[in-house]
């Protein structure tokens, strides 16, 4: 599981899958489910879970959707205050 | 074509050592200079959050000295008159210069007389069994993330071999994580070619000694294995297990969540290759390069590569490559070239001299490129293992882009940069040809997904616009 070791408040509130989280301004999505141990964000065609690789956009593998429907990738998209983000895997299967 | 109506006299896509070098210098000489980059900050990944973190000496400093030499690039940017477009992907650049891209959903474009492609490199595929499952990550990615939010996990196993791997180790170490284990992939004895290339890498002995202090303090702070061979990764829906083969044959198997893979990096073509450049293989760094001349001009009049995209060389030599680069494109429009730095091309030629003994020492042997297993997947986005691309092989297919009508391998949303060099080299393997002549997979644009909708939303800017 990965931690922080800085310093810097976490001051934004962030929702996955509507349950609230604390993050850096403008971490990366990604690093956010990555510490609350959400390390799967989609699955394969296969139907097998997929989670952060890369960290720097080409693997297209952190893939999350957006309220507004879109998906991107949790690795290029900043925390906000707000921001509301879904998962297609449960992420309650993780960390078991 | 290129005309006098061109918005800006430079577009740099990337914002990276040899981005930010670039534009510094044609800024000082008088070109308007835009900076496109797909990250919320400039830096590119080896100065990667850089503008911030240089003032927080005290929760960044465990990442080492090397990495706060960006700052001066840093403030010189911040000081210029570029203009800086970030969160922007790039999906296109046409015969005529305009290059497009999307930005929180909506695409736009931008023209100039001259483009510097400086996309950097991304990390090399490293196909062994288990490499999708989640909890398994690059070295690369584990070293952006003490880069942005210096988060870690303890226990992790590292595996692989590479500047890059022993750097971030190192990093893990002086953050204080636990390390569980190390599984160095490369040979008990360095390659004979990597003694030849000892010579010339002298220039940069500085380099090299940080290298070997850094792989020692490894050796003696970490359970470290070399010439770990047959590495398969395994778990329910996420990584539990790690069983490797140790140098001596012998089998040992490790329970983690976490497992960072890292062999090396190799340049980021698909921007290059979708705009139609003239690339060539590269047998040395096992990866493809765009074919320059030495400033960095491509096969395409006034569009440049520099950096790490033109072929691996490193941080420093990013930053002269880009100079060049940009000195030749100032003189090119007219203008004299200002704070140029004096003898470029030696300091240019210093900054790689390293390189060919680097790429010996931690050229990835054949079974770390090809999966041993054939139920290990190569193609990630599609879900197809090497046994499914051997199969294709195994029906007549001549080289990947004949394999996408058989299984889609190649076709997925990452546009083969996580499988095609696995894929060409597979191919290669089964027909007996050298890698360098299987061609790779035909990129187009858009070399990202783009929806309809921002499509549409272009269509309306450009109808505001005239």
């Amino acid at each position: 599981m990965f931690r922080s070791i800085s310093p810097e408040p976490k001051t934004v509130t962030v929702y996955i899958n509507d349950k609230p989280f604390t993050a850096q301004d403008g971490e990366m999505m990604a690093s956010v489910l990555l510490r609350e141990n959400m390390t799967a964000t989609h699955t394969s065609p296969q139907g097998q879970p997929r989670g952060p690789y890369c960290m720097m956009g080409v693997c297209y593998d952190c893939m999350i959707t957006l309220e507004d429907g879109r998906n991107e990738q949790a690795c290029l998209t900043p925390a906000e205050d707000g921001l509301k983000i879904c998962l297609s895997v449960d992420p309650s299967r993780e960390g078991k | 074509m290129m005309n006098d109506t061109s918005l800006y006299d430079l577009i740099i896509i990337g914002s990276g050592p040899a981005g930010m070098a670039a534009g510094v210098m044609a800024d000082r000489s008088g070109l308007s200079v835009v900076m496109l980059d797909d990250q919320p900050e400039k830096g590119g990944q080896v100065y990667r959050q850089i503008g911030k973190n240089r003032h927080d000496w005290e929760s960044f400093g465990f990442l080492g000295r090397d990495y706060f030499k960006g700052s001066d690039l840093a403030e010189e940017v911040e000081a210029s008159g570029i203009e800086r477009i970030h969160h922007a992907h790039v999906w296109q650049v046409t015969e005529d210069n305009d290059v497009f891209y999307s930005r929180g959903g909506a695409a736009s474009s931008v023209r100039a007389r001259f483009i510097l492609m400086a996309g950097g490199a991304q990390e090399r595929p490293m196909p062994v069994s288990g490499w999708t499952l989640p909890g398994v990550m690059t070295v690369g990615a584990v070293q952006t993330l003490l880069k942005t939010s210096a988060s870690g996990a303890n226990d992790a196993v590292f595996i692989g071999t590479g500047p890059l791997f022993y750097l971030t180790i190192w990093q893990y170490l002086r953050a204080g994580f636990r390390i569980r284990a190390v599984l160095d992939t490369s040979p008990v004895l360095p390659p004979l070619a990597a003694f030849f290339w000892m010579a010339p890498a002298l220039l940069q002995g500085g380099l090299l000694a940080k290298g070997w202090a850094w792989r020692n303090e490894i050796r003696k702070k970490t359970s470290c294995q070399i010439g770990v061979r047959g590495v398969r990764l395994a778990g329910d829906g996420k990584l539990e297990k790690i069983t490797f083969t140790d140098r001596y044959g012998k089998h040992h198997e490790i329970e983690a969540g976490h497992a960072f893979l890292h062999q090396g990096v190799v340049p980021n073509v698909n921007l290059g290759m979708a705009t139609g450049l003239d690339h060539r293989w590269n047998e040395r760094q096992l990866c493809w390069c765009p074919v320059t001349d030495t400033d960095g001009e491509t096969s395409q009049p006034g569009v440049f590569v520099a950096g790490d995209g033109a072929g691996i060389a490193g941080a420093s030599s990013a930053v002269t490559s880009g100079q060049m680069a940009a000195a030749k494109i100032i003189r090119l429009a007219g203008k004299t070239p200002r704070g140029v730095p004096s003898f470029l091309r030696l300091r240019h030629m210093v900054n790689t001299s390293a390189r060919p003994f680097l790429d010996t020492m931690f050229r990835p042997p054949e079974d770390w490129i090809i999966p041993r297993e054939g139920d290990a997947i190569v193609c990630r986005c599609e879900g197809l293992t090497k046994d499914d691309i051997l199969a294709a092989a195994g029906m007549g297919v001549a080289g990947p882009n004949q394999l996408k009508s058989y299984c889609r391998a190649g076709m997925g949303r990452c546009q083969a940069r996580m499988c095609g060099l696995t894929v060409q080299q597979i191919l290669a393997g089964h027909s007996g040809k050298p890698a360098g002549e299987i061609e790779y997979f035909r990129l187009r644009p858009p070399v990202r997904p783009v929806t309809v909708g921002e499509l549409a939303m272009l269509a309306e800017n450009d109808g505001q616009k005239s």
